[in-house]
Order: structure tokens, then sequence, then C-alpha cells
């Protein structure tokens, strides 16, 4: 129960200014009664209410409804785990599972590692304008994912497009991008670098500010070298944003269905289907939402995983501090 | 940024030693140079996608034509965007601007009072950590899991393609996410102020409104951008619940726009460069507000 440990600070802070009368906290009873004993608790309940409504709406609902859609079938009639046994046999979504993941696996380290450096440049005493910088590092994060897949469907083409220009000038054939699997799976991988790295940049720069300047000068003092120093003591300070931004970079990249409805479809075939792709096309445009729910499972579950890492990662952390 | 100019100073103030001087004086320029250098070419492919979009959708036919393609339009053309407004973009504009803004207001309205809750009153914290902690594992949750699930009961309720429909869905797909950046900036407001006026006196809502509101109104403000920016984006659920042009917002227009025959790609550029625009404002309005609000509390030294 990492959550508990959560918002320890949080009661303490409460007590001192909404109550300044009862500054001991009752005793322990049940969490249920203790919510309702006092005039304060009900308005704070009630301010919360429609948060909890909205998120039971649209979080906890849809979730509970995939498993009764999942344990039926299209026509509604009972079908148990026939479902799921018929998804671990579907080559098209295996296609589609391995493709996300392979994508994670290219998209992530790439954008770690792109966001780490310009973090730490930007960062860096010589880039002055620290603000402008920042302003324009993070614009792919707030384009939307049709737009971004648009703009390099453009940059991507044979005669309009930006990309094939540098090729030409050292004498290569251009390459139609978007039209064999390999060179489409780059190509997604690089328009998905371009929009998801802006995060992992924003998140370690966040990151990096909290680190203490001092110990570079007593590190300096100590005659510790640039690296060691990076090495042994930013990584170390940095680790929960890290640990954040490559779960979320992750979720980012797994969930994609804008870049590839704007430049492959899906195609050339089903090479470009990624897991958001293959629900949407299961659900939408063949049909089968129930079948399609099997899937959104697997992805819930992919979610799930990166979800807890992310939690104890962030609260283990900042208790150890 | 305060915190940073504070810092910048604080680091030119510590003298170093006459040995370590001369070896910084002397690799000083280069460094900085190449650390410039870098981060012009980082803004140039951030930004050459922006740029490249928004020529193609004032090049001539002769222009677009052209092998290899030209960096500068020579011969500047407008027909691409009569053509996007003879397409009726302004509505998808529209459609774009009352989803998006009457979704971030509710959503503020309702994620507030919440998060206010979550941290200023003295809630058992078992039940502000799993509510809390419920938020923040749900604002990880992919739309598309939702998107089945809520296109059928929208269909059994007749809802489909409505903008109400839009606007509730945003409303609280964004509240989890809202309530978690909110929790944080509240945090981050001291508490002694509010405390002091409610010992002279003053009503909860009164050192709520006089003092707690305008002291979180930068961030309040930022948080209100992203939400539309979000909204503004927003694009899988729309592909479930956009069936006509009453309700189609922008990105489902931009898909449609999506040439098939060669000719159109100006068409597209041009709903692309009115997609990005608030973006772009929106970056340099919220650089500030990101590099200290989505720390998701992990800055704030708690």
């Amino acid at each position: 129960m990492t959550v508990q440990q959560t918002v320890s600070p949080l009661p303490g802070q409460g007590a001192t200014s909404a109550n300044s009368v009862t500054t001991q906290p009752p005793p322990p009873q049940g969490m249920w009664s203790e919510l309702f004993s006092f005039r304060d608790n009900r308005l704070g309940v009630l301010l919360i209410v429609p948060s909890l409504l909205a998120l039971i709406l649209v979080q906890f609902y849809p979730i509970v409804y995939n498993f009764w859609l999942i344990l039926t079938s299209e026509k509604g009639e009972w079908i148990g785990l026939a479902n799921l046994s018929r998804l671990t046999r579907d080559t098209i979504f295996h296609g589609a599972l391995i493709f996300s993941l392979k994508m994670g696996i290219v998209v992530v380290p790439m954008c770690l590692l792109v966001g780490l450096g310009l973090a730490l440049l930007v960062h860096s005493d010589y880039a002055g304008r620290k603000a402008i910088w920042i302003s324009i590092l993070i614009i792919p994060l707030m384009v939307s994912e049709i737009v971004a897949g648009m703009m390099w469907k453009i940059m991507y083409h044979p005669t309009l497009g930006l990309v094939n220009v540098p090729l030409a000038a050292v004498g290569l054939e251009p390459i139609i991008w978007l039209v064999k699997a390999d060179t489409a799976f780059i190509a997604l991988c690089v328009v998905e670098i371009w929009r998801i790295s802006p995060l992992a940049f924003l998140l370690l720069y966040a990151g990096l500010n909290q680190v203490p300047r001092d110990i570079y000068e007593a590190a300096a003092v100590d005659g510790a070298t640039r690296w060691r120093a990076f090495w042994d003591m930013t990584l170390p300070y940095i680790r929960p944003m890290f640990a954040i931004a490559t779960i979320l970079v992750f979720v980012w990249s797994t969930r994609t269905i804008g870049t590839i409805a704007a430049t492959t479809q899906g195609g050339p075939g089903r090479a470009t289907w990624n897991l958001s792709w293959y629900i949407y096309g299961m659900s939408f445009q063949r049909l089968k939402p129930h079948y399609a729910s099997a899937a959104v499972l697997v992805m819930l579950l992919m979610t799930y995983i990166a979800g807890t890492i992310f939690v104890r990662y962030l609260w283990v952390e900042r208790r150890s501090r | 940024m305060a915190q940073s100019e504070a810092r910048e100073t604080a680091t030119t103030e510590t003298v170093p030693l006459p040995v370590e001087m001369a070896v910084q004086e002397r690799r000083f320029n280069l460094r900085k140079l190449l650390v410039v250098i870098v981060l012009y070419l980082a803004a140039f492919w951030t930004l050459v996608p922006m740029y490249w979009v928004a020529i193609s959708s004032i090049k001539s036919l002769r222009d677009l034509a052209h092998i290899p393609p030209r960096f500068f339009p020579t011969d500047p053309r407008l027909d691409a965007w009569v053509t996007i407004f003879e397409r009726r973009i302004l509505e998808n504009v529209y459609n774009s601007l009352v989803v998006a803004t009457l979704a971030t207001i509710i959503c503020l309205v309702i994620s507030v009072p919440a998060a206010y809750a979550a941290t200023r009153m003295r809630l058992p914290f078992k039940f502000v950590a799993i509510v809390v902690g419920l938020m923040g594992l749900v604002a990880l949750l992919p739309p598309i899991a939702s998107a089945i699930p809520l296109f059928l009961l929208g269909s059994d309720l007749g809802i489909i393609d409505e903008k109400y429909t839009l606007i509730i869905l945003y409303t609280v797909l964004n509240t989890a996410f809202a309530v978690w950046v909110l929790r944080g900036t509240f945090m981050d407001v001291p508490m002694d102020v509010e405390e002091a006026a409610l010992m002279d006196g003053d009503t909860r809502f009164g050192a709520v409104r006089r003092i707690l509101l305008p002291l979180i109104f930068p961030s309040l403000f930022s948080i209100a951008i992203l939400l539309f920016i979000f909204n503004w984006n927003e694009y899988i659920i729309a592909l479930y619940f956009v069936n006509s042009m009453k309700t189609m917002t922008l990105p489902i227009a931009i898909q449609a726009q999506i040439p098939q025959h060669e000719l159109d790609w100006g068409v597209v550029s041009a709903a692309g460069t009115i997609a990005v625009f608030p973006v772009l404002v929106a970056a340099f309005t919220l650089q500030r507000f990101l590099v200290r609000g989505l720390t998701f509390g992990v800055a704030s030294g708690q």
C-alpha cells in the first residue's frame, strides 16, 4: 500500500489551517465513520465528490464494462474467455503488440537520451535565455498527434518532403519512406521521437532544477571531474524524474494513434499496426467492439504495470529523502 | 524562473581560483559555442516540420512540384487558404473552440474544489490518499481504453455526434489530471496567510477568494491553457464521437483533408497551420509553469 503513504504530510497541514481548535487528530476509527464525523469533513467530501463521479463515469465504469464486453460475443451472448483465447491466436494482434513494444524499445531510450542531453544543455550556464529555448523545445509536446503525423507525412513525401533532400545532396536515391515496412517503422519512430522527446526534456529539466548547486562546488573542491560529478551526483538526484519520464514516454509512445492514422494508415499491409490502431480498427472499422475489448485489457495491463512502477518510484523516492 | 535567475547570480558570485579562472577563460568560448550550436540544431529539428507545413500552404503549384523542393516559396499564393475556407474550416475551428473552452471551464470548476479539499481540509488521510492515488493512476490510462465502452453507452443513449457529449467527455477525461496538477500547485502555497485570515474571523470562502485564489491565479491560468490545448488536440474520443460537420472538431477535419490525390497538399497544410497556431502561443505562455508545475510533486520537496 504505497499509495497510503503518499499524502502523509497533508493531514498535518490541514489540521493547522482548517481546524485550529482541534489540533489533535481524533482517535482512529473506521475510515467511513471518521469521514462524516465533522462538519468540515462533510464539506470536504462534498467538494471531492464531483471529481470522483467524473472519474467513476469515464474511467471505472468503462473498465468494468470492458470486462463484460470481453466475456460476451458481438451478439451479447455469454462466451466466457473465448475472446481472450481467440486473441492469443490472432496473428494480427501479435503483430500489433510486437510493433508497439518494438516502438517502445526504440523510442523510449532515444527520447530519454535526447531529452537528457537537451535538459543538460539548457540547464548549463552557457545557454542564455533559457525561457526561449524551453518554449521552442516543448512545442511538439503540444501539437496534436494527427497534426504531427500530417506534418511528417509531408516531410517524408518523395517530392514535396524535406527528408530526402540531404540524401539527394550526397547522391543517394530518394527513399519512399512510408511504403516499405522497415523504412515506415523507422519513419514512425522518428515522428514519435520528435513528438515525445520534449516530454522527457521537460521532466528532466525540472529534475535538474532541483539539484542543489552547492554539491557541485563541494565536489569541485574535492577534485571531482565533471563526468564523475554528473554520474555520482546529478543522476541520483534526478532518478525519480528519470523514472517518471521513462514511464510517461513509454505510455505515450504505445498509445499513439493519430500519427499512424495520418501517415501510414497501418500500412504497408499491416506492417505498422500498433495496439491502439488495432483496437480502433477492430472496434470501429470492423465493428467488433467485444473482441477489441480483449485487446484493451492487454493495453490496460501494460499501463497498470507502468503505473505501479510510477507510483512506487515516485513515493518511495520521496520518503527516503 | 525567479529560482533559476537567483541561482545564476549565485554562481557568478562564487569566485573561482586564479588558475581555474584562466582555464575557464580559455575553454569558455569553445564550450559555449558548442552548446549554442547544438541548441540551434535542436530548435531547427523542432521547428522545421512546422515551417515546412506553413510554407507548403502558400506555395504555388509549380513550387510544390519543383524538385528538389524549395525552402522558400518563389511565388507565394493563397489558393490553398481560399480552398480551405471554402471547405468551411471555420466551422471546425468554431466547434473546437466551443468544445475546448467549455470543457476547460467545467473541468476547472469541479477540480479546483477537489484539489482544495485534498490539500487544505482535514479529511482522514486514508480517504485523500486513495482518491489522489487513484487520480494519479487514472491520468495514465490510455483514452482509447475508455473509448469503446463510452461509445457503446453513447449509442444506447443516442448522444453520439453532439457537441455537449464531447464537452462532457473532455471535461471528465481531464479531471484526474487537473486535480493532480492543481494539488501540487496548492501544496506549493504556504498556508500561513490563509490561516491568518481565518484567525481574523474571515470565512473560509472569503479566505479562499481573497487570498488563495489571487496567489494561485498564474498557475490556474496556465493549467487552464494546458487543458485547453489538450481539448483542442483531442483526437481519439472525437474519432468515435464525431459523425458529421455539426460536431467535427479540427483534428478530425484535418484527417479528412489528408489528400487522396497529390494536388491537395497545400490545403491540408493550411488546415495544419491553423491547428498549430494556438499551440505556438501556448508554448510561450506555458514554459515557466510547465517546468515548475508538471513535476508531479517530486519537485515540491515534500
